[in-house]
């Protein structure tokens, strides 16, 4: 079956369906048989309900979908102050019994009428962003953290085409952590390229990007290579997320056999290119899937370091739930392997309002106005689509 | 066996690892202590952390208890911990190194490791040992190269020993070869 038919079939039949990126193209997931909603109450019952020691299993035998920020949190015992909310489910995971594969260009028929709205309301403003800057720089010279990633949300109301935007997104940015999620009451479109667990048997990778430059003509791979070997900034932040994150799957691995796969090596994309590394290891035989999600969620290289006492730090000056932000999506198969990304560049619509939320690292020589317009320009790619 | 004491630090289980290459290793954190651990090891590790050595009380503790009864290595705040129970005073310092891969020396003959040699080391941290320091049968060791800041603590009188730069980072060259040497002091 072609992709544009699929496509077309799936958004008129009004089902729930998710897409995720492969090498070669898209998979597209559906026919739900369960759906289940996390919260803090149910999620070790989750991972329990999944039993790891099937060895025959079909593609369908898996649960996908996602963890939000605040149940990763609640898992590796992070307590939560109260925080605005929108009251999205903390994390949500369904049953397929349909899989198809998709071309990587993705079109359908015009999408149904949409009220898009250009205009985003951002809620820390510069002033507001420079006070938190300063305060969290404080925290680093007293050594409380040693990276802290400020996040800033931009939101407004539309009524959307979830399949459309993730069409016309996968055209201007093909990452390869991509995925649209569409059901009937929110959706979730993202083009995240960040690849936090990737396991098979007892292998299991992790592909931090710590560095990120916009391309412009007079750049190609080689130099941008040559870019951020030369940024001290960009490196020290860098070899910080790589050690984190090297310490993270230490915790679940063999010892000795967690070894650095790809060292500072650049990414070239449509509009940027990303400084990445690739870690891997061998997981201990008793590790669980759960043991997995709690050593490397949520993904460092979004949060900054020390993981933990960041996120209290973060936790506390944040006023609004972060929902899928800094989540996780991705699957578990019936018989222990997975794929997970980390929940960035990706648009929540929930309840006809949209939400972006982005952020941008604090390290001791950073300026605070020059992330501030970094976080501005992550988010824009994003905003763009509303147009 | 070798006892880590986690500082819930980021970086504590490359030092896990690193530890787990010699000996067995059990590692437990901070709110967590294990006093059957603490009894049965023969080396207790200080990990590293966010925060200064006051934030750890019990790790304060801990020092002063073992100090002379077992072998004790601090790793960057576990280094700063030591000293600080040592009376030493941890301060800020103006340049901050986080990520930093930098040369440092070994300047005392008193050393376990070679005068003189030279190792690249990965650095992480905000605060550093205000001096002049002084106390009884401890040497700072090894220095960074270019500032000067004291880089290791060795009082091989009671087999106590400590790094401020990071011996399990991937940016420390022969980080395993130091541990050896320290564990079989």
């Amino acid at each position: 079956m072609n992709t544009f038919k699929i496509l077309n079939d799936i958004n008129s039949s009004g089902k729930p369906y998710v897409i995720y990126k492969t090498t070669k193209g898209f998979d597209l997931f559906t026919d739900f048989s369960k759906k289940i909603i996390l919260s803090n109450k149910n999620i070790l019952n989750f991972f329990k309900s999944i039993s790891s020691n099937k060895k025959k299993i079909k593609k369908t035998d898996l649960y996908i979908g996602f963890f939000g920020y605040e149940l990763l949190n609640h898992l590796i015992g992070i307590k939560f102050p109260k925080q605005k909310t929108i009251h999205f489910p903390k994390g949500i995971f369904y049953k397929p019994e349909t899989l198809l594969s998709l071309n990587e260009t993705l079109s359908f028929k015009a999408p149904l009428i949409e009220n898009k709205n250009k205009q985003f309301k951002i809620n820390i403003n510069r002033k507001n962003y420079i006070k938190i800057f300063n305060k969290f720089k404080k925290k680093i010279r007293q050594g409380e953290t040693y990276q802290i990633k400020i996040c800033t949300k931009y939101k407004n109301k539309s009524k959307i085409d979830p399949l459309d935007f993730f069409c016309r997104l996968s055209k201007s940015n093909l990452a390869p952590e991509a995925f649209l999620i569409k059901d009937k009451n929110y959706s979730v479109i993202s083009c995240s390229p960040e690849t936090l667990i990737e396991k098979k048997g007892r292998s299991i990778i992790t592909k931090p990007i710590a560095g990120t430059l916009t391309k412009n003509k007079s750049l190609n791979k080689s130099k941008a290579l040559q870019y951020f070997r030369k940024n001290i900034k960009e490196t020290k932040e860098h070899n910080m997320i790589v050690d984190m994150e090297r310490s993270d799957l230490s915790r679940i691995c063999v010892p000795g056999s967690v070894k650095i796969k790809k060292e500072k090596t650049v990414e070239e994309y449509k509009d940027l290119f990303h400084y990445v590394s690739l870690i891997k290891g061998k997981l201990n035989e008793k590790a669980k899937t759960i043991d997995i999600v709690k050593s490397m969620m949520p993904g460092g290289s979004v949060i900054g370091c020390p993981k933990i006492s960041t996120l209290n730090l973060l936790n506390k000056q944040e006023k609004e739930n972060r929902n899928i932000y800094t989540g996780s999506f991705g699957y578990i198969r019936f018989n222990g392997d997975m794929r997970f990304n980390i929940i960035i560049r990706s648009i929540l619509n929930f309840k006809n309002t949209s939400e972006i939320s982005v952020a941008s690292g604090v390290v001791i020589d950073s300026k605070a106005n020059h992330e501030f317009n970094e976080n501005f320009i992550k988010a824009k790619a994003l905003i763009d689509l509303f147009k | 066996m070798i006892y880590v004491i986690d500082h819930k630090d980021s970086f504590t289980h490359n030092v896990v690892h690193q530890l787990s290459l010699f000996d067995k290793v059990k590692c437990t954190n901070y709110d967590e202590i294990n006093n059957q651990y603490l009894k049965k090891a023969s080396t207790i590790v200080l990990s590293p952390g966010p925060g200064s050595p006051k934030d750890y009380p019990i790790t304060s503790r801990i020092y002063n208890n073992y100090k002379g009864r077992k072998r004790i290595l601090g790793i960057c705040l576990g280094f700063q911990q030591i000293l600080y129970c040592e009376g030493a005073k941890i301060i800020q310092q103006k340049q901050i190194y986080h990520g930093f891969q930098s040369i440092i020396k070994v300047i005392s003959r008193n050393s376990i490791f070679p005068h003189n040699n030279k190792y690249k080391v990965g650095r992480y941290h905000s605060l550093k040992l205000k001096e002049p320091f002084y106390s009884q049968n401890f040497d700072i060791t090894m220095r960074c190269a270019i500032s000067g800041s004291a880089m290791a603590l060795e009082n091989n009188t009671d087999k106590i020993y400590g790094f401020q730069f990071h011996p399990e980072s991937f940016l420390t060259e022969n980080g395993n070869l130091l541990i050896k040497k320290i564990l079989s002091a």
